[in-house]
């Protein structure tokens, strides 16, 4: 895809996953060699407590992570769930407060996220407490299972808070076959390798995605433009009131379709300075795919 | 294609149903169309609120075309963070014109005249959960409005969730066009159950929680009772109970219902599901429980929240 006016090649990933060594039905080798089977080209294990050594994983063209889910108690009894990406194999997993964790996972250069925070039932307050963070899952299809898979208001209401970077991804958090593929993030960097994929969600060059396609994401001198799979629905959400919307059925019922689209353009020049926005764009099979913030 | 002559089984009882758009703007506010020409395009529903900015209309002139214009008023009001708080009210007097300067008195004058207030669209506007749990005093928010689809925040669940969570047991939730242009007719409204047309009944079934909001499905009969959940439905593709967090150990970690892709990814049922009876003894320590339901076209229907 081009990204920012640059081509790059795409690697699909899995990036919130549980094997044997915590509650998962598989063992990592086998749960990397799924997704890797399934077409994947990035696989993160992120184990509860507990790292994984995967340096013996050896899967050609699957780049692995290490990662770890961290649990310490939260808010209101509230255990968090914390996903670091990228920590050493003797990283420790036990934390008495959320904010101790994700301070211990930033000090190793580990990417830090909130799991699934409406499955969680968190506030905005909450989660600005932890500090500065890389982000949160917009998409958790382990959630869906309790109508609770979504997290695009809370993931609003931390950037309306001014939450940065505040990047989203989509993931399985697969325990086992019921959550497979059901929500994935498209990472544009410049070689399938550890590096070049740390960086490219570092620097938030990716999407979260149920099913549809970012061909071509461009954010410029106020103007803001993307080229997608066919999406019945297109809108550049910003701040509260604001957005622009370049598609959406005028009648959402059978026999009234319109055509679907495959491309937004927005022009935010006159949004205020330093507000944010992001792309979401539906397709007729009711997936969403989202791109990470930019700021005007 | 869409027959206003529905009936259902609530809570045991047979009850006439009343379908009705809750929010909808002419153009004496910021809507684009004339109050009669609005009236006329609802005139297939049973009830339509016109929500004007600031003024409860005069209804007399529309009469005639639909059967029932709740006596309603929308007032936006300073918020928190510079927010600005949308305010749903049904049931003022007609011709009511007090425009009040503050939520307090917002919530206050609405007591007095014994109205229901709901906060319209509040991801659109940037609320948060606990700001509106120190709110406090309205009778639900839109979980729905057709008109946020244009800036992407539609839905307002998550922060449904939030407040039945937190204990808002009360907090019921709407669907509406927030009507203003004819993009969004006809995306989302509200069946209540109701003793007839008249809008004291149609208040009363908004009052005590006795309606569903849809985007499309149509419930047949909703009935909780001793942890025991029972609906039947028009054909649909996903149905949940919804219910607490997990964070509330042991109270919905069971999974209920049908869900896309499960138990195995790309499965595609070939029958449509049609009922959800559900017991809940399990979810020992849950307060509340509500139904969820999606048709073939992504289309949501939605119950009221039961106190377990």
């Amino acid at each position: 895809m081009l990204y920012n006016g640059i081509e790059y090649p795409v690697f699909r990933a899995s990036l919130h996953n549980h094997s044997t060594t915590s509650d998962g039905s598989f063992t990592v080798a086998e749960h990397a060699r799924f997704f890797h089977d399934a077409g994947y080209d990035v696989f993160a294990i992120s184990d509860h407590r507990i790292p994984n050594d995967v340096s013996s994983i050896n899967i050609p063209g699957l780049t692995v992570i290490s990662g770890i889910e961290l649990h310490p108690m939260g808010p209101r009894g509230i255990l968090w769930h914390i996903l670091a990406l990228d920590v050493p194999k003797d990283f420790r997993g036990i934390y008495d407060t959320g904010k101790e964790a994700v301070d211990a996972a930033k000090a190793v250069g580990a990417l830090v996220y909130v799991a699934h925070p409406r499955w969680c039932g968190l506030h905005v307050e909450e989660i600005l407490e932890l500090g500065e963070l890389n982000g949160i899952e917009i998409d958790n299809s382990g959630c869906r299972l309790i109508g609770r898979a979504v997290n695009d208001e809370i993931w609003d209401e931390l950037l309306d808070a001014g939450a940065r970077p505040c990047h989203a991804l989509a993931t399985d958090d697969s325990h086992e076959w019921n959550c497979f593929a059901q929500g994935w993030t498209m990472i544009a960097a410049e070689e399938n390798t550890h590096d070049c994929i740390m960086d490219a969600l570092r620097k938030g060059r990716f999407y979260a995605t149920q099913g549809p396609d970012f061909h071509s994401i461009e954010f410029r001198d106020g103007h803001f433009r993307a080229t997608f799979s066919e999406a019945v629905s297109a809108v550049v959400v910003g701040s509260r009131g604001l957005g622009v919307c370049g598609a959406m059925p005028r009648w959402p019922m059978p026999g009234c379709e319109v055509p679907p689209a495959t491309s937004i353009e927005a022009d935010v020049s006159s949004w205020p300075k330093g507000s944010w926005l992001r792309c979401q764009i539906c397709d007729a099979n009711h997936h969403y795919a989202w791109t990470q913030p930019f700021f005007v | 294609m869409y027959n206003t002559k529905y009936s259902m089984k609530y809570m045991g009882d047979d009850w006439h149903v009343c379908r009705a758009n809750l929010h909808a703007h002419t153009n004496l506010s910021d809507g684009t169309i004339s109050p009669a020409l609005t009236a006329f395009l609802y005139s297939d529903d049973d009830a339509l609120a016109l929500t004007d900015n600031g003024r409860c209309q005069d209804n007399a002139t529309m009469k005639n075309a639909l059967k029932t214009i709740i006596p309603a008023v929308e007032w936006t009001l300073p918020g928190p963070r510079d927010t600005e708080v949308t305010l749903l009210v049904y049931g003022v007097p007609e011709g009511f014109s007090r425009v009040p300067s503050s939520l307090d008195e917002a919530f206050g004058i609405a007591a007095d005249v014994g109205a229901l207030c709901y906060v319209a669209h509040p991801h659109r506007s940037g609320l948060r959960s606990r700001e509106l749990l120190e709110m406090g005093r309205f009778d639900g928010i839109e979980i729905y409005n057709a008109e946020a689809r244009l800036v992407g925040k539609e839905y307002s669940l998550d922060t449904w969730d939030n407040l039945l969570d937190c204990g808002m047991l009360n907090c019921h939730g709407i669907a509406t066009d927030g009507f203003h242009h004819p993009r969004s007719f006809r995306c989302g409204w509200t069946m209540l159950c109701a003793k007839d047309d008249s809008t004291p009944s149609i208040l009363d079934a908004l009052r005590n929680g006795r309606f569903y909001s849809s985007q499309g499905p149509v419930f047949h009969s909703i009935s909780y009772s001793n942890r025991h959940f029972h609906a039947d439905f028009s054909d649909a593709e996903e149905a949940l109970l919804i219910g607490n967090t997990p964070h509330v150990p042991e109270s919905c970690n069971m999974i209920i219902g049908r869900v896309e892709g499960f138990p195995w990814p790309g499965e595609l049922f070939e029958e449509p599901v049609r009922e959800m009876d559900a017991d809940l003894s399990c979810w020992s320590n849950a307060t509340y429980v509500r139904c969820q339901i999606r048709d073939k076209f992504g289309r949501y229907a939605w119950s009221q929240p039961f106190a377990i």
